[in-house]
């Protein structure tokens, strides 16, 4: 039977946590229902007070809520690899939510025949959702100018649309992936390293992943929904820190070839294997 | 003769999608232009076409024959339907180079208040946009504006509303200028003329099951919908890996100018004739010349702005590198220079120079850190200028957070003390000094110019040569006082204007203003009796390294480092003065003196400072000095 350990690294995201919790617990019941088994797991680098009362009452449906005094988003995730002893494990970072098949449909695609196992998947869709935008709200089906909030679309890393090079200038794909534990393993989060400037785990763990063959797919019809922080956000810290991701060396090769597909295979969904 | 006529609001408009297929490749102007009965129907021109126009052989735009096409594509006949339909799946139909919307779209401008004109001729674009493509519902709950002032959405959009990149309706995308030209139609991207602008326009490939499912998440935080449930569909959507799109980051002008991967980077604002850039193409020249591929990124100017350089003679090593100018690429402001420290990062070359560069210098003071690690780093800084407002330069701001990354680099000795005094207990690479490279005349060439200058007359006024940029700082003030203190002499300016002459102080009659020299060091200054200088700061002057070429009589302000290659044997040194008028008065007193001399003094003067020229400052010098700089 597949089984997936799904875990929600949660730091001091307070009040936020409790919707993060609602929408996991809605994707393991949806996940289960689907035949496949889910191990959910909380885990809490240096909370905060509120956060940790939090997740202890809404989470309280979870198989496991750790503490861990990691203070690094890479530490953290790294700790949920080493926790669990399922196959496949799905991240989610605490202020975030999800649509409710994100797993179902995850696993089926990873799981259908012909897909290897070092395959990393992406939600097809991300709905960035800003609260300021209540300031420009609407009715109508037209956003108004202003507007904060937007829609990206994954893309595949074999896509031709896609260069591995701009990966550089730019992470293509968020941190909440569904992927085997093997890969997890052989590639674990790099840790921020504040002596040397580099971090920013998870734009670096898709830059050495991508760079060690290891393809990123979507899986169609999906999607996350990523809240837009005022002040506080990582990416703002990164940017006061002077951090850059770490890149390994094979991606230096990158500027000297022509760009190619980093896969042969075609990016098209093959079909289901059948029940 | 014309097909089934119905009106046209009394059937089943064509849907959006298929609409879609079709613009930019259906004239609508044309069609209706070239089918009179059309016109006289006020059918929509294209449910026309589609519905009998091609089943009829009617062309749908000038360039397009539906039964040539089958004639030359016999699986467009096996597979029935209409011709241009299977030649645009096909990749066959080119665009119109004039549509509908071009043509028919009336041009009020948002200002105007009241409803805009009905196109006269027919219904076809404003029309079919009105019900199709622009929700005009949308667009005015969108865009409150317009309603206030009564102006109808779908001309707002047809004259302004696309270029803004505004959506018409929920379920339709735009792009315009460069995205629009990037653009791929197998992304589903239809690119037309409007109103000599190209636009892109495709349906949004968000589905409505993605929706559903973000619209479930609600019930656990209704923030989600902060913007209204509804106008959810209709945000702004693109791919995260389009960054031209997503951040204006033009990755593919940035790469298609790269030919490899370089060895040096050379960040630099501007390829202009200066001291800096002049600079940094002598040490691009000594390194490709050890092998080493060099990029030069440009951060100030554009490619156009900079049109011209490769025209400029000192700047001519650099065509042997690779020039990119990264405000082409990347137009979005970058102040903490992240792009370019993220770009640095990825190509990882083991030398970077930054001279002059204010985006260079952010991005090595903020991210010297991480890119210290994989390259030596050296920021060029030639003075600090002087301390009031406008004559503060780079040199005063950033060292300070740039010297602990990177080497500190400069071309004169009191730069290098001055910047120690400051810096010397931060912990870094340290200052080292390299001296400019200058071209040398031949001693042939400048043994004949002394002979030429000894030859010519004394007596009478004199001709002094006043040679750089014409701008306040370089003591034109000073010159102009001097010209007053001495009217029997002239003085010959050389060099490009920052204003006019009166505004520079260079209204007296005894001064004549030339504009640029092309190549000081071939230019002809044989007949002057000296070179004068009027500088109130410098780093090291290429100008005068240049001028001591010509065999010249030199006076000189004692400013930046020239006492580090000239001495008052060579040279006649002015002491610096805060006061234009005593500051006048010495290079008036110095000038008499240099008069005065004999010919023979002049000329041992003038061999020993193009000695001293050719000892601190040889392509040859240069080139060790840099690898002892590197190592």
């Amino acid at each position: 039977m597949i089984d997936i350990g799904l875990t929600i690294v949660f730091h001091r995201e307070g009040a936020l946590a409790a919707p993060a919790l609602a929408s996991m617990a809605d994707m393991a019941k949806r996940t289960a229902a689907a035949g496949v088994r889910v191990k959910t797991r909380a885990i809490l680098d240096r909370p905060d007070h509120d956060t940790h009362r939090i997740v202890r009452k809404s989470g309280a449906w979870l198989d496991d809520i750790v503490t861990v005094d990691c203070g690094d988003l890479g530490a953290t995730r790294n700790e949920g690899t080493r926790l669990s002893s399922c196959s496949h494990l799905a991240f989610l970072d605490g202020d975030d939510m999800w649509g409710a098949d994100w797993l179902v449909k995850a696993s089926a695609s990873a799981f259908t025949a012909g897909w290897p196992d070092d395959v990393v998947w992406h939600p097809e869709w991300l709905y960035y959702f800003d609260e300021r935008d209540f300031d420009v709200r609407t009715a109508g089906g037209l956003p108004r100018n202003g507007t904060r909030s937007f829609l990206m679309k994954h893309m595949a890393s074999d896509s031709p649309e896609l260069d591995r090079r701009a990966l550089l200038m730019s992470n293509f794909w968020t941190a909440n992936v569904f992927a085997s534990k093997a890969i997890h393993e052989r590639f674990p989060y790099r840790e921020i390293d504040r002596s040397s400037g580099f971090g920013i785990e998870d734009w670096s763990w898709n830059i050495e992943t991508l760079a060690a063959g290891v393809r990123h797919l979507v899986v169609p019809d999906s999607v996350h929904l990523i809240r837009v922080k005022q002040s506080g956000s990582l990416g703002q810290q990164n940017g006061v820190d002077g951090l850059l991701p770490a890149i390994p060396d094979d991606c230096i090769a990158w500027f000297d070839e022509a760009t190619e597909p980093v896969a042969t295979e075609p990016a098209t969904m093959p079909l289901r294997r059948a029940a | 003769m014309l097909s089934t006529v119905w009106p046209i609001r009394k059937r089943q408009r064509l849907d959006r999608h298929t609409r879609a297929k079709y613009l930019g490749h259906f004239d609508f102007a044309w069609y209706v232009a070239t089918n009179p009965d059309v016109a006289a129907s006020r059918l929509d021109p294209l449910q026309h076409y589609v519905e009998y126009g091609w089943r009829e052989g009617r062309r749908p735009n000038p360039d397009f024959c539906p039964g040539h096409y089958v004639t030359q594509h016999p699986d467009a006949a096996q597979a029935g339907g209409d011709p241009l339909l299977h030649a645009i799946q096909a990749g066959r139909s080119k665009p119109c180079s004039t549509n509908s919307i071009q043509q028919q779209a009336p041009a009020p401008a948002i200002t105007h208040p009241g409803p805009a004109e009905e196109p006269s001729s027919c219904p076809s674009a404003h029309d079919v946009l009105s019900v199709d493509l622009v929700n005009a519902a949308d667009y005015l709950t969108a865009n409150p504006d317009l309603a206030a002032h009564g102006i109808d959405p779908v001309t707002h959009w047809l004259t302004q509303g696309f270029r803004e990149r505004r959506s018409p309706s929920p379920g339709v995308a735009v792009r315009s200028g460069m995205l629009a030209d990037r653009a791929r139609p197998e992304s589903g991207w239809i690119t037309m003329a409007c109103r000599d602008e190209h636009v892109a326009i495709r349906i949004r490939p968000l589905s409505g099951s993605v929706i559903d499912q973000i619209g479930n998440q609600l019930l656990h935080d209704p923030s989600a919908a902060a913007v209204g449930r509804r106008a959810i569909a209709g945000l702004r959507q693109f791919e995260a890996c389009d960054l031209l799109d997503r951040d204006s980051l033009d990755c593919e002008a940035l790469f298609t100018g790269i030919t490899s991967r370089p060895d040096a980077v050379i960040v630099l604002p501007w390829l202009v004739t200066g001291g800096a850039e002049k600079y940094a193409a002598d040490i691009a020249a000594a390194l490709m010349s050890t092998g080493c591929h060099v990029l030069v990124i440009v951060t100030e100017n554009t490619a156009a702005q900079d049109s011209g350089w490769r025209e400029r003679a000192i700047l001519a090593p650099l065509q042997m590198a690779d020039v990119v100018h990264w405000k082409t690429a990347f137009p979005a402001p970058d102040e903490q220079g992240t792009r370019l420290a993220r770009f640095l990062n990825g190509i990882r070359p083991r030398d970077v120079f930054v001279f002059n560069s204010r985006l260079g210098y952010e991005a090595v003071a903020r991210y010297g850190r991480s890119l210290s690690t994989f390259a030596r780093l050296h920021c060029g800084y030639f003075s600090l200028g002087i301390p009031d407002a406008e004559g503060v330069t780079y040199g005063r701001i950033f060292p300070r957070r740039t010297c602990i990354h990177a080497t500190t680099l400069t071309d004169n000795e009191p730069t290098r003390d001055a910047l120690n005094a400051l810096y010397g207990t931060l912990p870094g690479p340290g200052t080292l000094v390299l001296p400019p490279c200058v071209r040398q005349a031949s001693f042939v060439a400048f043994e004949s110019r002394l002979g030429r200058r000894s030859g010519r007359p004394r007596a009478g006024g004199k001709r002094w040569a006043w040679v750089s940029r014409v701008e306040p700082y370089k003591g034109t003030a000073i010159l102009g006082r001097l010209a007053a203190l001495r009217p029997q002499d002239r003085f010959d300016v050389y060099g490009p204007l920052s204003a006019a002459p009166a505004d520079l102080g260079l209204a007296a009659p005894n001064i004549i203003c030339h504009g640029a020299v092309p190549d000081v060091l071939a230019a002809d200054f044989a007949s002057h009796d000296g070179f004068v200088f009027t500088s109130l700061f410098e780093g090291m002057p290429n100008v005068v390294l240049e001028m001591s070429q010509h065999g010249l009589p030199m006076v000189l302000a004692d400013v930046g480092g020239l006492r580090g290659t000239f001495t008052d044997d060579d040279v006649h040194f002015v002491s610096k003065s805060k006061d234009p008028a005593a500051q006048a008065t010495a290079f008036d007193e110095a000038l008499s003196r240099v008069a005065s001399l004999p010919e023979a003094e002049h000329v041992a003067r003038a061999r020993r400072a193009r000695a001293a020229v050719a000892r601190r400052h040889s392509p040859e010098t240069f080139a060790v000095t840099l690898q002892e700089v590197l190592a």
